[in-house]
Parts: C-alpha cells; sequence; structure tokens
C-alpha cells in the first residue's frame, strides 16, 4: 500500500550519524496534502500546517537555527498524525529528526510507524526514543510510554527476549512501581512458562486489581497448567470487569487533542459515552459538536442519551425531541423519548412516541420491546402479548420478551397458558430466577386446581434452593408452598425469615406485600391467585 | 558481500527446496492464473451503493464451488445484490450494474484433450436452472440435505433467506416455506452440519445485525471524512439451528439448543468436532465480539466455552472483529487450529488447539500477526497451494472502514487491499509470499468470498474471490505439478450423498495427515468438500482412516496417489469405532 511505503532512513541515520546543522541527506520534500475530502476545520489546521513548512522546503532560512526547523517539522507533522495523513506525518517526523535528534519525535515516529503496520522500524524508533528520553532525564511518563510500546512491538515481533529487555528496564527505571510492565513481562513468558508468566501477572494484579487484560491472561495461564478451577475463577472476574490495563501515552494524547473538529468531538463523545461510561466527558463534547452542528439529528440523540444516563432527563427529552423533528426517521430517537416518557409516569406520551416509531419502521424490535412493557404496566395484556409473540417470533429466546409474555399470561388469569410458557421458557433459560419464581407462584397460588402442582413447584425452586441472590424470595416460595399444604406455622417462619434477608439486602420496598403474605398465613389462608374468568 | 547479496536475491533455491519441494518464489514467478475472463465466468458484483453509506453494502457477498450437476467438475454459485436505498433507481448506483441482478448459477464443462491438457469453461445456467434469487445476496451454504444424492443450495440474504432443492435434472426447486428455513433477517455465513450424528445435514444460520434504512447512520474518520459505521452501532441478532426433520423439513431449535440466548454479529461458521469427543462443535466468529465455541452437549444443546476454552477473544482479552474463519490441523498435531480475519488495526489471529479443545493464540509465534495488520480480512481458508504436505493460508482482503491514503487520491471506492498468500514454512512459521506469487495477490480489490476447489480436477486447488462491487476472480493454480498428492471423495452409505463432519487419517510412511472435508468456513462461501492432500515427495499413502460422524471408523488400504478416490462408506474395513 502507498502510505506504508516510506522506509525509516532517519532512525538508521541516527544510529550512524547523518551529522551535520545545514540541510542533511535525507531531508524529503513533502507535497501539499489534498485536503478536498476534510471537514472545513480540519483543511484549515492541515493547510496552516503545511504552510509552516512549505517556506522550509523551497526557500529555506539561511540563517534559521536547526532546532527551529526541526520543531516546526514536528509540529506539522504531529497535525497531519492527528488527522491520520499518516505518510506526511512520518515524512515530517523524519525531516525533524534530520536537523535535531528528539526522543519526543522518534516516539511520534514509533507510534506512526505502528500506525502503518512497520512493525519493526516502529520497535527501534521506540526503542531509540527511551534511550534518549532517558539519557535526557526525560519524566517518567514519557519514559514509561517509549518502553512499554518498544516492549509490546518486539512482543508482536515474536522477539521475545529483547521484548523482555525493554519490559525489565521498564520495572528497573520505575523501581517496579508500573503495573505495565509487570503485565508485559508476564505476556512474554506466556508460551515458554506459563508459571513464570503467573507470578508477574499476578504481580500486576495486585497493584492494580481487576483489569480485564491481566485477569485474561491469569486465566489463560492458569488453564495452561491445568488449574482449572483457577482458570475459572479468573473467568468470573474477567467477564465482570470493564476496565483494562493500557499505556498511557501523554505524546499521543497531545497529538489526539490537536484534532478539534466536530467529527473529532463527534467521535471523542462516542467513546466517552459508549466505551468509557464516561458521561460527563461525553455532554462535554457532544456540546462542543453542537456549537457547530446544531440540528445534527444523531448529535441530539447521543447528546440527550450521555444526559439521561447523568439524570438529566428533562434535557435529554428535549434532545430527543428536537432529533426527531430533525429526522423523522431517526429510531432510537423515538425508543429513547419514549423511555423518558416512561420515567416521567407518562405512559400515553410513551406509548404514541412508540407507535410513531413503528409507523417509520414496523420492524423495530427495541420499540416492540419498549412498548409492550408499557402495556403490561398499564395492565392492557392482550395487546403486550401481541407484541411479545412478535418478538418471539424474531428472535425465540429473547429473555424480555419470555418474562414479559409469561407474566401477561398470569396477569390476565390465563394460568394454563401462563404455565405453559413459563415451563417452555425454562427449557431456554434454564435456571432463571425470575421465570422460576413466577412458575412457583403459578403453580402454588394458581385458583385452578388442574393447574396446581406442589411437587413440581417444589421441584422448580430446588434449582435456585441455594441462591445467596434470591434467598428472600427463594424464602417467600417456601412459604407459599407450606402455606399451600396447610402448614401454616412453617410458611410464617419462613416469610419471617424472607422479610429480614430483604431487608438485609436492601430490597426494603418488597415489605408491603410481604406483609400481606404474611398475614394471610397467620389467618391460615394459602395465596391465591384471582379467579380465572 | 558482494556474493551474499546475489544469495538473497536469487532466494538461496537450494535451501528453499529441502523445505518440501516448495517453488523459488523470489523469481516472481505467477503461482496461479486468473482465468475468470477467458473461462467465461462473466460475472461482476453489484453492491447498489449510491452515497448513503449503508453498512451493507461493504459486506457481500459470497461464492460456492459445487458439483450441481454430478459431472465430476465444479460448477459456481455466486451471490449478487440489489439497489439500495427507499426512493432509488439502480441509476442513482455509483457502479452501474454489470450483470442481471440475481444471483448466478455457472456450469462447469471441463474439456480435458487426449494430451492431459484441460480447459474450464463456464456457461451461465442461471435461467434455466430456476433459481430467482433476487434478494440482497449475503452468503451461500452448499448440502445434500435430502440425501438424494444432489447438492443443494441455501442461500442467505438481506431479508428472506432461500432453500434451493436439487431436482437432479439441472433445475431447482425453491422449499424455503415448505423446509421452514427461512429467517427473515441480515444473515451471514450459514452451514449444513450434522449436529445430531443422525445422518441428516443440520443448518446453521449466522445473523449479522438489524438493519434497514430507517436506522442508518453515518460515521466518520479521522479526518473528518463521512465512512461506514461498525456493528457496535447497531442491535445484533441471534443465529439459528435448524434441525433435520429428515422428511424435507426442518425445524427451528434455536431457542432449545440454546444457540439464540446470546446475540451477536455473527459472520462466520465452521463445524467441526473441537473438543475430540466425537460430536460436532461448532464455532462462531463474532464481529467485534467475543467469538463462541458452542460445545455439543449431545442432547441437543450447546454450550458456549469459547472464553475458557482460549478461543473467544485474542491474547490479551479483547474482542475483535472477526469475519472470515477456517479450522484445520496446520501444525500436523492431529486436531483442528483455527484462524480469524479480523479489521485493518488487528493482526489476524491463529488459535492454536492443545487436543483437548483448549485454544492459545499463538498469532505472533506462527509469525502471522504483524503481516496481517493494515489489511481487512473477510474470507481465509488453509490450502497447500504447492502440495508440500504443509498448510498454506490464502485471505482476501477489503477493508470496512474508508481508508485515508485512497481518499486523497480520489478513489470512488476507497476500501481496496491486496490479498495475501502466506507460505507454511516448516509448520512452526508463515511467511508473506504475496508480492512473490503473482496474480493471486496482485489486484487491488474488495474481496469478501472465497472459496477453495480443485476446479480443473488437476490436483492442486483452485481459488475463487467474490469481490464486493468487482469482478469474481477465479485462480487457477499453476504452481507446478512435480509434488504428488491424494485426491478423496468421501459419500456416505447411501453412496450418493457427498460426506461432511467426518475426520480423515491419511498415513504414509513418516507422516500422518488429519483432514476434513470442509465446505463450511471461509466468509459467506462454500467450498469443494472433497479433500485434496499434498504429499511432496511422498509416493504412496498406506492407508486412510475414516472416523465417520456417528462414531463408526472404516480403514481403505487400496488408495492411489496423484488421482481422486472414492470412498463410499461400507466400502472399507470396519474398524472398532465404539
Amino acid at each position: 500500500m502507498a502510505h506504508k511505503m516510506c522506509i525509516g532512513f532517519v532512525v538508521l541515520c541516527l544510529l550512524n550519524g547523518c551529522g551535520g546543522n545545514s540541510l542533511p541527506d535525507g531531508v524529503v520534500l513533502i507535497e501539499s496534502p489534498d485536503v478536498s475530502q476534510l471537514d472545513d476545520a480540519a483543511k484549515q489546521q492541515v493547510n496552516s500546517a503545511f504552510k509552516s513548512i512549505q517556506k522550509l522546503q523551497t526557500d529555506p532560512p539561511a540563517d534559521q537555527p536547526a532546532k527551529k526547523t526541526a520543531a516546526l517539522y514536528a509540529q506539522a507533522g504531529q497535525v497531519f498524525q492527528s488527522y491520520d495523513v499518516i505518510d506526511l506525518a512520518i515524512a515530517c517526523y523524519e525531516n525533524s529528526l534530520s536537523y535535531q535528534k528528539d526522543g519526543d519525535i522518534l516516539h511520534l515516529l514509533g507510534r506512526a510507524y505502528r500506525e502503518t503496520d512497520q512493525m519493526e522500524i516502529a520497535a527501534d524508533a521506540f526503542s531509540h526514543a527511551a534511550d534518549f528520553l532517558i539519557n535526557d532525564r526525560a519524566a517518567m511518563p514519557y519514559v514509561v510510554a517509549s518502553l512499554y510500546w518498544a516492549g509490546d512491538s518486539y512482543l508482536e515481533l515474536d522477539e521475545i527476549e529483547t521484548a523482555r529487555e525493554k519490559f525489565q528496564l521498564g520495572i528497573d527505571r520505575t523501581n517496579g512501581r508500573q503495573p505495565i510492565f509487570y503485565l508485559g513481562l508476564g505476556k512474554t513468558y506466556m508460551e515458554e512458562d506459563p508459571v513464570k508468566a503467573i507470578e508477574h501477572l499476578s504481580r500486576a494484579e495486585g497493584m492494580i486489581p481487576g483489569r480485564k487484560n491481566i485477569l485474561y491472561l491469569l486465566m489463560t495461564a492458569h488453564r495452561k497448567i491445568g488449574e482449572v478451577e483457577r482458570a475459572k475463577q479468573y473467568q468470573e472476574q474477567f467477564e465482570k470487569s470493564v476496565e483494562r490495563l493500557l499505556s498511557v501515552d501523554p505524546l499521543h494524547v497531545k497529538v489526539q487533542g490537536l484534532r478539534k473538529t466536530v467529527s473529532a468531538h463527534r467521535m471523542r463523545g462516542n467513546t466517552a459515552l459508549f466505551k468509557e461510561k464516561n458521561y460527563v466527558e461525553a455532554v462535554r463534547h457532544f456540546k462542543l459538536a453542537l456549537e457547530e452542528k446544531p440540528n445534527d439529528a444523531i448529535l441530539n440523540v447521543n447528546y440527550g442519551v450521555a444526559m439521561m444516563y447523568l439524570g438529566n432527563i428533562e434535557i435529554a427529552g428535549e434532545s430527543f425531541a428536537k432529533a426527531i423533528t430533525l429526522d423523522r426517521t431517526r429510531i432510537t430517537a423515538y425508543i429513547n423519548l419514549a423511555s423518558v416518557h416512561q420515567r416521567q409516569g407518562k405512559l400515553d406520551e410513551a406509548i404514541s412516541v412508540l407507535l410513531q416509531a413503528l409507523g417509520q419502521n414496523p420492524s423495530t424490535l427495541d420499540a416492540h420491546s419498549l412498548l409492550a412493557e408499557i402495556y403490561l404496566t398499564k395492565q392492557e395484556f392482550a395487546k403486550a402479548i401481541e407484541l411479545y409473540d412478535h418478538i418471539l417470533q424474531k428472535q425465540p429466546a429473547n429473555e424480555f420478551a419470555l418474562q414479559g409474555r409469561s407474566i401477561a399470561l398470569a396477569k390476565s388469569r390465563r394460568y394454563r397458558e401462563a404455565m405453559e410458557q413459563l415451563e417452555a421458557s425454562l427449557q431456554v433459560l434454564e435456571q432463571h430466577p425470575n421465570l422460576i419464581f413466577l412458575l412457583v407462584q403459578v403453580l402454588a397460588s394458581a385458583p385452578d386446581d388442574a393447574v396446581r402442582d406442589l411437587e413440581r413447584a417444589q421441584e422448580v425452586l430446588d434449582l435456585v434452593a441455594d441462591s445467596e441472590e434470591y434467598a428472600d424470595y427463594v424464602a417467600e416460595c417456601q412459604a407459599m408452598l407450606h402455606a399451600d399444604r396447610g402448614e401454616f406455622e412453617t410458611a410464617i417462619q419462613f416469610q419471617t425469615k424472607a422479610m429480614k434477608i430483604s431487608e438485609s439486602l436492601g430490597r426494603e420496598g418488597r415489605h408491603e406485600i410481604q406483609q400481606i403474605a404474611l398475614d394471610l398465613y397467620k389467618n391460615d389462608k394459602p395465596q391465591r391467585m384471582e379467579a380465572t374468568e | 558481500m558482494i556474493l551474499l547479496i546475489l544469495a538473497v536475491l536469487v532466494g538461496c533455491g537450494d535451501s528453499e527446496q529441502e523445505l518440501g519441494g516448495n517453488p523459488d518464489l523470489s523469481a516472481h514467478v505467477d503461482l496461479f492464473e486468473d482465468v475468470s475472463e477467458s473461462s467465461g465466468l462473466d460475472f461482476t458484483h453489484f453492491n447498489g451503493m449510491h452515497g448513503s453509506m449503508y453498512l451493507i453494502e461493504i459486506m457481500g457477498s459470497g461464492a460456492a464451488l459445487f458439483d450441481y450437476d454430478n459431472d465430476g467438475d465444479l460448477d459456481v454459485y455466486v451471490n449478487q445484490g440489489h439497489m439500495l436505498g427507499a426512493d432509488t433507481s439502480v441509476r442513482d448506483a455509483i457502479f452501474q450494474p454489470k450483470n442481471e441482478l440475481r444471483d448466478h448459477l455457472f456450469r462447469n464443462d471441463l474439456v480435458i484433450d487426449e494430451n492431459g491438457n484441460r480447459t474450464v469453461q463456464f456457461t451461465d445456467v442461471t435461467e434455466v436452472s430456476g433459481i430467482n434469487a433476487t434478494g440482497y445476496g449475503m452468503g451461500v451454504a452448499i448440502g445434500d440435505y435430502d440425501s438424494d444424492g444432489w447438492q443443494d443450495i441455501y442461500v442467505t440474504n438481506w431479508g428472506s433467506n432461500q432453500l434451493y432443492k436439487n431436482n437432479g435434472d439441472g433445475t431447482f426447486t425453491d422449499v424455503t416455506d415448505t423446509s421452514g428455513t427461512d429467517t427473515n433477517e441480515l444473515s451471514s455465513s450459514a452451514s449444513f452440519v450434522d449436529v445430531n450424528r443422525d445422518g441428516h445435514l443440520d443448518l446453521y444460520v449466522c445473523n449479522y445485525v438489524v438493519f434497514g434504512y430507517d436506522t442508518h447512520r453515518q460515521c466518520y474518520i479521522d479526518t473528518g471524512a463521512a465512512s461506514y459505521c461498525g456493528p457496535e452501532s447497531e442491535t445484533p441478532v441471534p443465529d439459528r439451528l435448524f434441525i433435520n426433520n429428515g422428511d424435507g423439513t426442518f425445524a427451528d431449535k434455536s431457542a432449545e439448543s440454546q444457540i439464540a440466548r446470546i446475540a451477536t454479529p455473527s459472520l462466520g461458521i465452521v463445524g467441526r468436532d473441537f473438543t475430540g469427543d466425537g460430536w460436532v462443535d461448532l464455532y462462531i466468529a463474532n464481529d467485534s465480539k467475543g467469538n463462541n465455541l458452542w460445545v455439543n452437549q449431545q442432547d441437543g444443546t450447546f454450550v458456549d466455552e469459547a472464553v475458557l476454552r482460549g478461543c473467544a477473544f485474542n491474547m490479551d482479552g479483547n474482542p475483535e472483529g472477526s469475519m472470515g474463519i477456517d479450522a484445520a490441523d496446520i501444525d500436523g498435531d492431529g486436531d483442528d487450529d483455527l484462524v480469524l480475519g479480523h479489521w485493518n488495526d488487528e493482526t489476524n489471529t491463529l488459535y492454536e488447539n492443545d487436543g483437548s479443545g483448549n485454544f492459545v493464540d499463538s498469532t505472533s509465534q506462527f509469525k502471522l500477526g504483524v503481516p496481517s495488520r493494515g489489511s481487512t480480512a473477510f474470507g481465509m481458508l488453509w490450502v497447500d497451494f504447492d502440495n508440500d504436505t504443509l498448510l498454506d493460508l490464502y485471505v482476501v482482503n477489503g477493508a470496512v472502514n474508508i481508508l485515508e491514503h485512497l481518499l486523497r487520491e480520489n478513489e470512488t471506492y476507497p476500501l481496496h487491499q491486496r490479498n495475501q498468500l502466506f507460505r507454511n514454512i516448516d509448520g512452526s512459521a508463515f511467511e508473506d509470499i504475496s508480492d512473490a506469487s503473482g496474480s493471486v495477490c496482485k489486484p487491488s480489490e474488495v474481496s469478501r468470498g472465497l472459496c477453495i476447489g480443485d476446479v480443473d480436477n488437476d490436483g492442486t486447488p483452485d481459488i475463487l474471490v467474490a469481490n464486493n462491487s468487482g469482478p469474481l476472480r477465479l485462480y487457477l493454480n499453476r504452481s507446478g505439478d512435480d509434488n504428488h498428492w491424494l485426491g478423496l471423495a468421501l459419500t456416505t452409505d447411501n453412496s450418493k450423498t457427498i460426506a461432511l463432519d467426518c475426520r480423515v487419517e491419511i498415513i504414509t510412511e513418516g507422516k500422518t495427515f488429519w483432514r476434513s472435508p470442509r465446505a463450511d468456513g471461509s466468509y459467506c462461501s462454500s467450498n469443494d468438500p472433497r479433500i485434496l492432500v499434498g504429499l511432496g515427495e511422498i509416493p504412496d499413502v498406506q492407508k486412510v482412516i475414516v472416523h465417520w460422524p456417528d462414531g463408526a471408523i472404516e480403514e481403505w488400504s487400496e488408495v492411489q496417489v496423484d488421482q481422486y478416490n472414492e470412498l463410499h462408506r461400507g466400502t472399507g474395513r470396519d474398524l472398532d469405532g465404539a
């Protein structure tokens, strides 16, 4: 590929010495970039960067210090890199380095070569950058970044020993205070010595617990040495964890910060919203983007979503409504607006918005799902069931639809159908606690004798008997079954126990409903659902 | 010093030969010849793009190599797109269609003259075949679902999928409704695979995300230029598993089998017995989500064990944008290893099987990581292109996000990339020989589907590449015929139905090969199900042992090298398979 054709001759020059403060050999002419495809802000920045070096190229000032020339090339290179014009960025960095050696620029050159997949040159550039930065007594974060990226690049090249050297040097330079180097070192041992890998990875995990990538490697290493149970524990932690241990690269962050276009803010906002879950940062970027493009429907939607996460549902609702006026086909705006209405208790407004959404796109399952949920709340069960049927036709294992349909059937007193639906759902969603509790309830308290089946209810409940998370629900169900058998004393004991557990688990909201059941048992009455119509 | 440089330039030929008779690639020989045009394979894919940058327009499509008329040579099926956009016509398309907007079937009329010269000649038989696949074609799976000895076609689309029953007379009948195999989604790859060992091929269909014009959104690259969005911004759709009832109909067991428990944007599938328990497991390639290894529980259900078994995520525990996929025993240790194709910010990934169905990411050790960065891989398949006994890897590429450097060159469709050929050096590492391999890696195109098969029946694997908004390309293997080879065509009890899902041991003096008939894998495509084993200088094969999907084991000792051998189940010597 064209952008891969640059050769890292300056890196070699630096090693061997290409000398001189005058125009050194190896400085390449940088041609004017075609900016026709860039957006306005990007065009301006890229053109400005090019102009700053144009004079150096065509009419180099005779008395300009090499340091200044180097800086101008370096600055232009950073702007090009920030807009992903990597071939020009590389050329600028190479030119800059021809005038003056600099650890920062070598590091950025390494990043640029890595972006163009020239891993060997990148690894060397990082390595030399680290040497320069160490000699120059640069701030530690810069040294750490260069050493880590050097090690990581050698690792990709399967040059394990060299990678190990870089990570070990990082540990030495930082007095063992940077977990990223133990992570790197651990990776170098994964193949040949998993026990040693575990040693280093555990150290990283000890310094900064709960990082996804460390946990995954620990899982793999333990599995490799046959410690399957330990591996499973790490798998569980890995699946629960969110954050990763990544290298902090201050120079790269600085380069990325040079990008100030709408799209840059849009992308940073999206990253903050969807990947980092940093809603404050997301709002900040979306606001900046919206200043330039207030009538962008997607920006309005995403801004609204970020606001919703921050609890500002009024503003969120306004954004979604605006997005709909800007683009009537923007289904996500309808669904989000309906969610806002739902949270505000405006169920009819929510239904109206969702029906509009389905008018635009009848196949949107998210709209069907939310609409069904709202109908369920409004006790319009037939409508809810119809919508759940539609969802299940498309997604036969849809958890919410299976659950929602069962609830709708039970609440509409179609107990036999509810029981059958629940049994079928449990074939798909084995040991699903909500389904189990609902099935136990139907089997234990349906008014129809033909549906009630205490034996089966106990059998189903036993599936979650050991659950700590749902211990109160289990106890409540036990109480219900005992009451149904006429064992009211035992029922009262279980119900009281359930209430205490709920309290300890912070589910005080259940107290009222639990008390009603307790009162029933105290009056020697089992629970019964309403009779079938 | 001069001598050393000369040695590098000519590639030190002798030592190359020692690696199993590899051709000297330093001379930039043309290992394959593009015969698409001369063979009459006149097809150009139309993606229906008109500037809205719909996610779907860059996804398709696939192709199949299969013998639909049972005349002994491989025919070609290829997917076609149509115009996209709610209120558009073909006039709005950026690239005008060059073929009729329906999937095409080409019949291979291979001619071998008295001197052994082979001429591949295709005839477009779409019209007479009765196939009327006018949906937005994504992929194709081939299998004899009704065990009548004739290969049937399952077509995946954006919209309703279609099952075409082969009538055995050159025509097909659309049996989608009666068979119960439709799924009205954006489907991608599919595979016929017997998951319950009842001798009838079941059907797995990968579904991607919810796609509609109304939910379409625009994404941007760093320069601010508009680009395509990834799957992260869309809602994934669960896959479907249709169990063959044995009477021409299927039952949708997606939910009961647990497959539909999770919704992932899936694009690729291979069905193999990864865990070594004799039951086919299903490995699914997901785009930007962890991949799934559905381990067969032998009771109609599956459990996804990909995370613990080390093949859901790369070494760092990162999900990757998996598109293409293949499985084969690349290190010669008797189990199937996996390779996954990813997008250009990631490497392709090799998951090495340790023999028990646990995997390790061995990408860097096999030297497949760095050379695959910078390319977005779709179809990819293991293939011993030079019959030197070692499985090599061919990968077709094409970006999914606008490539800034191509955009600056004012390219209208700035996604094209070159395909890559990686040669297996010694079973423990690969080298990228794309630049030296000639035409097969020369065009820079937006390649998606890839099929491999011996189209001219000369004992060397040929390559069919389905390009998005580009020509279908057939590359005939011209790497030379010095090395020995063994061809195997396996059929089931009735001696008519091509067998899939079995494992085959090919035992020679000093080396044992493990192979499987391979129709699935790659991306949205279906391959020649015959087994072709490169033997290098090995002059003969002692025996072939077939491990049938139901556990039976059969042995043949009279197989002939340098030709195809038909192995009908029940004609070999029974070994104790219990």
